[in-house]
């Protein structure tokens, strides 16, 4: 990478660090992964930046960098993430009442797959329409609406919410 | 916007808007793109000196004329290429082994491709690695490597041929190095492990449970082998041998599990008519939302209205009065596909025509197309299926076939004026041989543009 491509790439990283860092630390649960995560990224992209044409999809392509990176991490540890004693268990419903809202969708997140937490992450924080949401994971925008809806459909079940009237509408109403 | 929504967009925001930014984030970058470029490296210095051997002393299975050449754009040299002799380079893949691939299945496999990643067909390009029929159930199978232009990261996947289309059994990112492709595959009694490797591999071995002693997998081709997967393969793991013994790379081994969940692409209905080209001039045509807006309210109440709907043209172009058209297949996820034709700009203003559920493999679609300015005279744009051959049209329905000429700009398609809602015409398609004996089809039109409104 010649001088002036590594400013252009110091510039970015600068620039967008912040916001990328949040996005990770929503991938991975984390801060200490979070950092780990997005250094791999940003150092996979220091590595393809003279193949990446448009600059303007640089944060699209970094974003999907974190997303398969953090797939393959968690596929890597999910043999051993469910051999300790340690594995989270559902809230009943009455521990549900006793945990902030907040608090009970961030312990339910953390039981999506890498692939479901990504869509919420991106659709939800990163507030991506669908069509972007679907690029960035290399996936149909059917897919993206199909995963997404079951993704919240295993929230709204592992939290405990299904009848909760802070996350449903009332009867006869439409979203 | 349901409650949950706005909760969850909620509890996202609490969580990250608090994070105070690295101090430096750059430290490491560089240091961390070193290490990466060295782990990719690692392979191909520790078996340098056996590169030339391995090579040497492999037993080339390679079929350099079993296999069609790949399909679509060039792919652009990488300008960091793999520095392992053992990884996989989109821009240079593998050579092919294994079984000819059949005529037409990496062309229906592309076009099918571009659809479940809603890409122009023109974007996809695609090349065959190994390929072998699967002979329980006499189906075809191959592995492939495809780029999307503008798209960084490159897929692989596993297409199968069936009597009803391709069907992708696997479709993933590629990994980064690609030293093995692996996929668990669907079986006759049980699950199957196939992984591809380089033509230079010499061995891939397999694990029950991660612990035991590794035994080699059934070879099939030069760096391809497989094997029944029994039990809960959760634990198992594979590795692939370079000769002398280094390990080219050793992961967990897939799981059938991860193919029906989670992350599977939204399929395709079946009757999609992928083996069809898109004829005419797409962009002439009108675009793909207003297709989908008038065929999404054409199927209320016959569909999941939250379903995903697609569409995938199969002629367009725009008339010199002005008429711009397209026709083709349009579906809702979970659903099947229908025939349907869009023309703007007529004297009629906007027509929307939502035609019958597509037949599996139809002889011909038929759309109608109305008027130029000041005439009342139709359009019959009939659209046959790839390789016929003569269409003769039978205006009155006394049986007497005229040969329509063709315009070899229109690949096929055939366009007859017609007087508006004529019922008694009839339509002969011949072979690509031209048997009068054995038409493609030979019946009326009114049948064929029959659809969820009506006829005609």
């Amino acid at each position: 990478m010649d001088d002036s491509a590594r400013e252009e790439f110091r510039s970015y990283v600068a620039a967008r660090s912040p916001a990328l860092l949040r996005t990770a630390y929503l991938l991975t649960g984390n801060r200490s992964d979070a950092e780990d995560l997005l250094q791999t990224a940003l150092a996979k992209t220091y590595l393809a930046w003279d193949r990446i044409r448009d600059r303007e999809a640089l944060d699209g392509y970094v974003r999907r960098v974190m997303v398969n990176t953090q797939t393959s991490w968690w596929r890597r540890r999910r043999v051993d993430a469910f051999t300790t004693d340690d594995v989270p268990e559902r809230p009943s419903r009455d521990a549900t009442a006793d945990l902030d809202l907040h608090d009970a969708l961030w312990t339910a997140l953390a039981t999506l797959s890498a692939r479901q937490r990504a869509m919420v992450v991106l659709r939800y924080y990163e507030d991506l329409p669908e069509v972007e949401t679907a690029r960035v994971m290399g996936v149909s925008v059917g897919t993206v609406k199909s995963t997404t809806s079951r993704a919240l459909a295993s929230l709204r079940d592992t939290a405990g919410l299904r009848d909760d009237p802070r996350t449903t509408l009332p009867t006869g109403a439409s979203s | 916007m349901s409650p949950l929504d706005d909760e969850l967009r909620a509890a996202l925001h609490a969580r990250a808007d608090v994070l105070s930014p690295s101090p430096d984030p750059l430290a490491g970058i560089e240091r961390r793109a070193r290490r990466i470029r060295r782990n990719r490296t690692a392979s191909a210095l520790a078996g340098s000196v056996l590169a030339v051997a391995a090579i040497a002393l492999a037993v080339p299975v390679l079929s350099p004329t079993a296999a069609p050449p790949p399909i679509g754009p060039a792919i652009a040299p990488s300008t960091v290429a793999p520095s392992s002799p053992y990884a996989l380079d989109p821009a240079a893949p593998w050579a092919y082994r294994g079984e000819t691939v059949p005529p037409g299945l990496l062309d229906t496999a592309r076009r099918a491709f571009a659809v479940r990643h809603a890409v122009a067909e023109a974007a996809v390009s695609m090349s065959p690695l190994y390929g072998k029929t699967y002979e329980p159930s006499a189906l075809f199978e191959l592995v492939f490597v495809a780029t999307i232009e503008n798209n960084p990261t490159p897929r692989w996947g596993l297409v199968t041929s069936t009597p009803t289309g391709p069907d992708f059994a696997v479709d993933d990112d590629l990994p980064d190095p690609a030293l093995a492709l692996p996929a668990a595959l669907p079986g006759d009694e049980v699950g199957r492990l196939l992984v591809v490797a380089a033509p230079q591999a010499a061995s891939i071995d397999y694990s029950p449970d991660g612990s035991a002693a590794f035994t080699p997998m059934t070879r099939d081709a030069a760096g391809v082998a497989g094997l029944p997967l029994e039990g809960d393969p959760a634990t198992d793991r594979f590795r692939v041998l370079a000769v002398g013994g280094d390990v080219i790379t050793q992961a967990q081994a897939p799981d059938v599990r991860d193919r029906s969940g989670d992350g599977s692409q939204a399929g395709e209905p079946k009757n999609l008519l992928v083996s069809w080209p898109q004829r005419g001039v797409r962009s002439a045509g009108p675009p793909d939302d207003a297709v989908l807006q008038l065929f999404a309210k054409g199927i209320t109440g016959t569909a999941d209205p939250e379903a995903a709907t697609h569409y995938r043209a199969l002629f367009s172009g725009s008339t010199d009065t002005g008429v711009s058209y397209t026709f083709g297949q349009a579906w809702a996820d979970g659903g099947q596909a229908y025939a349907v034709g869009l023309a703007t700009g007529g004297t009629q203003g906007d027509q929307f025509f939502l035609g019958p559920i597509t037949a599996a493999a139809p002889p011909v679609l038929v759309f109608v197309l109305c008027c130029a300015p000041g005439s009342t005279v139709e359009t019959l744009v009939v659209v046959p299926t790839p390789g016929t051959g003569q269409v003769s049209y039978d205006d009155d329905g006394a049986g007497t076939f005229r040969p329509v000429p063709t315009d070899p700009a229109l690949d096929g398609v055939v366009l007859i004026d017609r007087e508006p809602r004529g019922q008694a015409e009839g339509l002969e398609i011949l072979d690509g041989d031209g048997n009068l004996d054995k038409p493609t089809y030979r019946g009326p039109v009114f049948p064929l543009l029959c659809g969820l409104k009506g006829c005609g």
